[in-house]
């Protein structure tokens, strides 16, 4: 009796811990209380630190190969669950802003210019490109277009590079209103901008086909992102099929945000993650992040002395797509300069050009070094 | 490969994923600038911002002759049941009928949740 007790015990995951396993599990129960009680991408975050949780309890292995998380993980590698999601996205998105203003189109590629920062830093860190690029992508504040890209590139970052994208993109508050703050005076800050015109239903329907054809014309490695996030907008924006805007705007992207989030966190084993590499990505995405957040803002400022002092550099780090906060932090810093100046549609328009921005380069990315 | 080597690497990508992403995202601004010549002429313009003055002046002439107060205070009240919270901490800004799209069990469920509170 006392030997089969044993016996079981030895086979139990107390038995069996080892130090990496339990500081991952810490690891996780932090970012579960990031998510739960700071609120920081709820989201996201409960299935990723979940996952992350479950891929580490010891003798589960649910990520190995015939169990549990393997099967629902395969929507990951064969690049299935990122367009979905974006799907879903396209299906929620406004992209009137940007039709009545085309030039924040500018900004929104000018955000960019952190990805490729980063991907710099990370290629002389000793990454090699496959690796900087997938991490560069974090700057693109974009969550489904970095796992997109690392998963093809680099799927042993998976878990860090996720990590670090959702993390920073739930910080945008508080990263962003510093360094928009010191690349603006007080006079650019103040700057009230015209009202936007109305944009016709003609105009937003058209828009999704042409970007479509477009983009994936020009990065075919592109498609599969922004060919979803168009069709959900078409679905959105046509008006013929209610029901199917409704279902992916709500049940899909759900569904798919809880099988992406908690496969994506079981990636992030402690042989994956417990090392110096995961705290240099977290480090190059923070760069990422920042450096994106700064060049959006430059880009304003050119923008801002070109027009004659009608565009208010703000909306610049709207650029960096994590949609909808940026253009909320955009329409904060202004009011805070100026009580009762709304810019954030304007801010909106750049916001969602980012997002098809930060598709266009990881479409890029992967031609380049993808196969 | 060299460290000089992986520099001018990462630069030429860098460089040339940049003037991809302003070239493709410049060419859309110009396209959607096209869009708008075609879909918005300046006549259009013109009837649009005649429309919207008459319908902000019909709005105005609405406020002037109807006095909503008892109708918002009883919404307010309503308001302040439903979330157990005192009537001094809500703002209303405004109050409008929207287009009912909630499919019919949406509707049963909030139904059956006001009767619960009252």
């Amino acid at each position: 009796m006392l030997e089969q007790i044993i016996k079981f015990f030895m086979k139990t995951g107390y038995a069996n811990i080892t130090l990496e396993q339990a500081i991952m599990i810490l690891i996780a129960c932090f970012l579960m209380y990031l998510a739960i009680v700071k609120k920081y991408e709820p989201l996201l975050l409960v299935p990723i630190s979940f996952g992350m949780l479950l891929a580490n309890i010891p003798q589960a292995n649910l990520m190995a190969k015939g169990n549990f998380l393997y099967w629902i993980y395969q929507g990951v590698k064969l690049n299935i669950y990122p367009p979905l999601i974006f799907m879903g996205v396209g299906a929620m998105t406004d992209f009137g802003p940007l039709i009545a203003n085309p030039k924040s189109l500018l900004l929104g590629a000018a955000a960019q210019f952190g990805i490729f920062t980063s991907f710099l830093g990370a290629g002389l860190l000793g990454f090699n490109f496959k690796e900087a690029a997938s991490i560069g992508i974090i700057g693109g504040a974009d969550g489904p277009t970095a796992i997109f890209l690392t998963s093809q590139l680099a799927p042993h970052l998976l878990g860090a590079v996720a990590v670090a994208a959702y993390s920073y993109m739930a910080l945008v508050p508080i990263i962003q209103p510093p360094i928009m703050r010191a690349l603006t005076t007080k006079k650019e800050r103040q700057v009230t901008m015209e009202q936007l015109r109305p944009v016709s239903k003609t105009e937003k329907i058209i828009f999704p086909i042409i970007v479509t054809i477009l983009a994936s014309f020009l990065v075919p490695d592109a498609t599969a992102l922004v060919g979803c996030l168009m069709l959900g907008n078409l679905f959105r924006e046509c008006g013929v099929v209610d029901r199917l805007s409704k279902t992916t705007q709500n049940e899909l992207i759900n569904i798919i945000t809880i099988f992406l989030g908690t496969t994506v966190g079981a990636t992030a084993s402690a042989e994956n993650f417990l090392q110096w590499g995961t705290i240099k990505i977290l480090l190059l995405g923070l760069a990422a992040f920042s450096v994106g957040t700064a060049s959006g803002v430059l880009f304003g400022k050119l923008m801002y002395v070109l027009s004659g002092g009608k565009v208010n550099p703000l909306i610049g780090s709207a650029g960096v797509s994590a949609v909808p906060m940026a253009a909320r932090v955009s329409q904060v810093v202004a009011q805070e300069e100026k009580p009762g100046n709304f810019i954030l549609m304007h801010a909106m328009g750049p916001n969602v050009a980012g997002v098809i921005g930060s598709a266009i380069v990881a479409g890029m990315l992967l031609s380049m070094y993808g196969g | 490969m060299t460290t000089i080597q992986v520099f001018q690497e990462s630069l030429k990508t860098s460089l040339f994923g940049m003037c991809l992403v302003l070239g493709t995202l410049y060419i859309l601004s110009l396209i959607l600038e096209l869009m708008r010549l075609v879909f918005e002429p300046k006549t259009n313009v013109k009837k649009n911002e005649t429309a919207l003055k008459e319908q902000t002046l019909e709005q105005i002439q609405t406020v002037d002759t109807t006095d909503d107060t008892e109708l918002i205070a009883v919404i307010t009240a309503a308001i302040a049941e439903y979330l157990q919270t005192p009537i001094s901490t809500l703002k209303i800004g405004a109050i409008r009928q929207i287009h009912e799209k909630t499919p019919i069990w949406g509707i049963e469920s909030r139904i059956y949740n006001i009767n619960n509170k009252f």
